[in-house]
């Protein structure tokens, strides 16, 4: 599953992951994400869950957590480095858009560098756009390729 | 009536946590099953002695950390920053802490860091992580 020699190159794109962001899967991951929240805080979900609360909030409608496809991200990253992305793997992304339940997420990496004195650090530019083409998220990513 | 926190509440230098997580099989499912992300690696066995958590499991405890002191939390999530240290085994606690370590404006809007990280119950550093946010839409 994870990189051959060969793909670490300046401009080799990772293979993408695209996935459609649910009500339902925006539950499961409010439910999850307040697991550790005492009961009487939960309301807080109504964001991500309640349509009419996040309406009455001037809101377009429920929004997805942003930490749910900065998940997709480092899925993504998580399957061309393996261990060098457990153990090393660096991950920064601005929020630029919002993202609202039913939206279809795209994410994508490309190599923009190789650092041969620190562990063999792969960079990369990483993006997420919606299923309009408008990206709601832009960043950057490193990884180590020898773990030795 | 539930305490939401405001925007004077998020003070420079005020410390979160520790909050205490269990990574056991059923909460790495759900977050998996929330994600779609089943990597054997979460559930079989993996290059670390074990199954591990994915590597971002914790990034939202951000949301828990300052709710449980200031009150529910809203606002724009502006930033995100991850380091991955050391693998989460699955069977752990890990312990999280916070400190917002700095408070600016920009455009007529203000923003608070948070920096939070993860250690495991031998002290073991985790994750760290770094989360900008604007404390109202």
């Amino acid at each position: 599953m994870e990189f051959e020699a060969k793909e670490i190159r300046m401009g080799y794109e990772l293979t993408p992951i695209k996935r459609t962001i649910t009500q339902e899967k925006m539950n499961a991951f409010s439910a999850f994400s307040e697991v550790n929240v005492e009961p009487s805080l939960r309301v807080s979900g109504a964001f991500h869950t309640d349509e009419e609360y996040a309406k009455s909030k001037g809101l377009p409608g429920t929004l997805a957590q942003s930490m749910h496809y900065y998940a997709f991200v480092s899925e993504m990253l998580t399957a061309f480095f393996g261990e060098g992305w457990v153990r090393g793997g660096k991950l920064a992304m601005t929020f630029i858009r919002m993202v609202l339940a039913g939206d279809t997420i795209t994410c994508k990496a490309v190599i923009a560098g190789v650092k041969k004195n620190d562990g063999n650090r792969v960079f990369l530019d990483v993006s997420c756009e919606n299923q309009k083409g408008e990206k709601v998220a832009i960043g950057t990513a490193s990884g180590l390729v020898n773990t030795g | 009536m539930v305490k939401e926190a405001k925007p004077e509440d998020y003070k420079l230098g005020d410390e979160f946590g520790p909050l205490e997580y269990h990574i056991t099989e059923d909460l790495v499912k759900m977050f998996s099953d929330a994600v779609g992300d089943h990597n054997p690696w979460y559930f079989e066995s993996s290059p670390f002695g074990g199954p591990i958590a994915p590597v971002i499991i914790l990034a939202e405890a951000y949301f828990s950390l300052l709710s449980a002191k200031l009150g529910i939390m809203s606002g724009l999530h502006t930033k995100q920053e991850a380091e991955f240290v050391n693998p989460i085994m699955v069977g752990k606690k890990v312990i999280v802490t916070g400190k917002i370590v700095d408070k600016y404006e920009k455009r007529g809007r203000e923003y608070f860091v948070l920096e939070y990280r993860c250690v495991d119950e031998e002290g073991r550093e985790l994750t760290r992580y770094r989360y900008t946010g604007s404390p109202y839409f």
